[in-house]
């Protein structure tokens, strides 16, 4: 949909996503889901035959920027890639997703057998998920959370813990096809560049917080050039990732455009986890504290490096330009 | 299409002008990736460049009215793109066509931009940037060379250093002080100086990589510079200077990403041709760091096409400029590395595609040590970026 029609524009998504994930703070999921339905944000992508606003990606990316930046706890992406893919094979459950009462999400690593058996993971927040969507060797299929056994897995994210899926044969409740799935997968991966970018932008904020306040040898440290120079070029990745996510959102459908989805989530996933790394260390002893939340989102930010498998998305774009010379 | 005709063209009919013309129009040996590659003349140059500005090519957002072609920056951008996906030799006037030439219309007078600018596209007058000085490098403010009245002109004296393409060139865009060093960067002055004024001595110096007219020494005693040379007012050459520098960090060359992705495709095409090298191509190491100097290319656009967007907007560069020529400079060496350390993997006994490649990496490769150094360091530029973009306080 066009901005000229909708007279919408995605910036003020920034806004009231921003709201909205300061208030979950300390909600669980479900309260989580219920207060970002409110605004609408479960729906951005959602079609509004199923109570969503049938936006496109440009005006998701703020809003799961903003769930990065305030380290929500609450699976905002795959929430809403469900609600939009599952409008047409499922849509009472999207219409659910959508309005924050059903609660869903995607297990991102592994593939399970088509009679449905198998284990997958990074599922997360799968615990008392209802609906969790795994992949198939050609598509995915949509299972009750019930069917499921799901165990915590060894994971870095402790705000939205990741989870292994052990599937036991239940009936899917419905199956996406092999295109639907890899749409939703490559608009995933934009989102997870937004996200990273979120919260590489609040582990440089709190940096600069820190130098600029903390004082050692008789001034603060942001007087030190080392200091400075660590801090521009953090923000030297952190305005290239954001470049290569702009560029990506206005091109088109060719092999042009896929380089660029894909840069555009390898450049977040390249230099997302070294800000959040650097912002550590800008903060000395204080940076390896529980209470400063940097960890918090260099935790997420592996995460979302993982969930979105960056290797292999590098290999997939070597061998696109190796194999077209 | 003929030349001439290109003036109604728009969007994507501009960009299929821009490839046919290129298309039908690159002399013979021209293109550093292709068989019959030698590398052309200081005149051939002169003579292409020339042909690509009738064919509306360069010049591309000037006022018509100076010989330009009065298109917008957003074409200007497509044309770059264009020749940058061609492996075609750098501008030998790129300082003329893309520091100079910007800044004089913006702050030359009616007779200065008759005077300059034609002869800028039409190849007859190349120039040169004397800004550095021996004592004055990144600290550019700390610059010597004095400019004292003399009736209503000016007379010149003092020292340039790393001039590029002083020889060849036939204006100076030269910085020089008018009041005392402690002014710093007040009182300094920007003039089009003729090179071949009475004083003027030009000293060539060997480059890294032994390029034929690369930079040099100027040396300037009392060199008489009439008032219609002067550009702006005595007391403007800092914020002008200032504007070049951006220009020079962010629009200039505007065709490096799409240059740079023609490099790695050479890289890859080479590969091919050499049995050593080819299962490099498969090497799964290998690939991932393909893979990442396309990320850092697709970065590289991601920079320069919101900047034409937001100068089409009328925004001032500003310091994004320093954002933008970090990451290029940075990216375009880690990609020299690489090419380097493929191409070493050479068989002895390559065939003459490889050797091609493995010329134009090394020319690629050493050339890249002056691109973190021209333009303001890497370092001067992490400053900017900290003072500027992160607005941080100076913590005194
Ligand atoms: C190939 C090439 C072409 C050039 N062409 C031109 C031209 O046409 N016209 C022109 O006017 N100039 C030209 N230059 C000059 C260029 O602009 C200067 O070399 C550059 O500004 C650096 O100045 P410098 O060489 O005096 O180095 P210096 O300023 O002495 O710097 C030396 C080192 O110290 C570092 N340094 C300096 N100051 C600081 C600081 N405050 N904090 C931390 N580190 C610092 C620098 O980053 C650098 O690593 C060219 C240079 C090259 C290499």
């Amino acid at each position: 949909m066009d901005m000229m029609q909708t007279g919408l524009d995605p910036a003020d998504f920034a806004d009231s996503a921003r709201k909205a994930v300061a208030a979950c703070l300390g909600l669980d999921p479900a309260g989580c889901g219920a207060r970002l339905a409110e605004d609408g944000l479960l729906g951005v992508l959602a079609p509004e035959e199923v109570g969503g606003l049938g936006l496109d990606l440009r005006f998701a990316l703020p809003v799961v920027q903003a769930a990065g930046a305030g380290d929500l706890a609450f699976p905002l992406a795959e929430t809403m890639l469900m609600a939009r893919h599952l409008a047409g094979p499922a849509p009472a459950i999207a219409a659910s997703l959508a309005a924050g009462e059903g609660r869903g999400t995607i297990a991102w690593a592994g593939t399970a057998r088509t009679e449905l058996v198998g284990t997958v993971g990074r599922a997360p927040l799968a615990e008392g998920a209802d609906w969790v969507l795994v992949r198939l060797a050609h598509g995915a299929a949509l299972l009750p959370g019930s069917a499921l056994r799901i165990a915590k897995a060894i994971g870095l994210d402790e705000t939205a813990p990741e989870y292994n899926v052990t599937l036991t044969g239940a009936d899917a409740a419905c199956r996406l096809d092999a295109a639907a799935w890899s749409a939703l997968a490559e608009e995933a991966s934009l989102l997870r560049a937004a996200a990273i970018l979120g919260a590489a932008e609040t582990s440089l904020a709190l940096a600069v917080e820190h130098v600029t306040t903390r004082r050692q040898f008789g001034k603060p440290l942001v007087a030190n050039q080392a200091m400075r120079h660590l801090l521009a070029r953090q923000k030297l990745a952190m305005e290239g990732m954001r470049g290569a996510l702009i560029r990506a959102t206005g091109c088109g459908d060719d092999a042009v455009g896929m380089l660029a989805r894909r840069a555009a989530f390898l450049a977040a996933a390249t230099h997302g986890p070294l800000i959040a790394e650097a912002s550590i260390q800008a903060h000395g002893g204080m940076g390896f504290t529980w209470d400063i939340p940097v960890h918090r989102h260099l935790r997420r930010i592996r995460t979302l490096e993982a969930q979105g498998e960056a290797p292999a998305m590098r290999e997939a774009v070597a061998a696109a330009l190796i194999d077209a010379n | 299409m003929m030349d001439g005709m290109h003036h109604d063209l728009s969007g994507e009919a501009f960009r299929a002008h821009v490839r046919d013309w290129l298309s039908a129009n690159v002399p013979p040996g021209f293109l550093a990736d292709a068989p019959g590659y030698t590398t052309p003349t200081l005149q051939q140059c002169r003579d292409f460049e020339a042909a690509m500005h009738r064919a509306g090519l360069a010049g591309i957002t000037w006022p018509r009215a100076y010989g330009g072609h009065g298109r917008t920056l957003r074409e200007h951008l497509v044309a770059n793109q264009e020749i940058g996906r061609l492996a075609l030799p750098e501008s030998v006037s790129s300082i003329g066509k893309e520091l100079a030439g910007p800044i004089i219309l913006a702050i030359g007078t009616e007779e200065q931009k008759q005077r300059y600018l034609p002869a800028i596209l039409e190849m007859r007058e190349m120039w040169c940037q004397g800004f550095s000085e021996p004592e004055a490098g990144s600290d550019l403010a700390g610059l010597r060379t004095r400019a004292t009245r003399d009736g209503a002109g000016w007379r010149i004296t003092g020292q340039k250093i790393w001039t590029s393409g002083a020889a060849k060139a036939a204006r100076c865009l030269l910085l020089a002080r008018t009041g005392p060093l402690e002014d710093r960067h007040k009182g300094l002055a920007l003039f089009a100086v003729p090179m071949d004024a009475p004083g003027i001595r030009v000293r060539p110096i060997r480059q890294i990589n032994d390029k034929d007219g690369g930079f040099a020494e100027v040396f300037l005693d009392d060199v008489p510079v009439g008032p219609e040379d002067a550009l702006g007012a005595p007391d403007e050459g800092w914020n002008a200077a200032i504007r070049v520098l951006g220009i020079e960090r962010a629009t200039n060359r505007m065709y490096r990403a799409w240059r740079f992705e023609n490099e790695l495709r050479h890289l890859v095409a080479a590969c091919r041709q050499d049995p050593a090298l080819a299962p490099l191509l498969r090497d799964g190491a290998y690939r991932q760091r393909i893979a990442a100097t396309l990320v850092d290319i697709e970065m590289v656009k991601g920079n320069v096409e919101p900047v034409v967007e937001a100068l089409v907007a009328g925004e001032a560069i500003g310091a994004r400029g320093s954002l933008m020529k970090l990451h290029w400079s940075e990216a375009h060496q880690r990609f020299a590395a690489l090419a380097m350390e493929i191409l070493g993997m050479a068989s002895p006994d390559a065939p003459p595609p490889v050797l091609q490649a493995q010329k134009r990496f090394k020319d690629i490769y050493l050339q890249a040590r002056a691109e973190t150094i021209y333009a303001g360091t890497t370092e001067i530029q992490l400053g900017i970026i900290a003072d500027r973009v992160l607005n941080l306080p100076r913590g005194k």
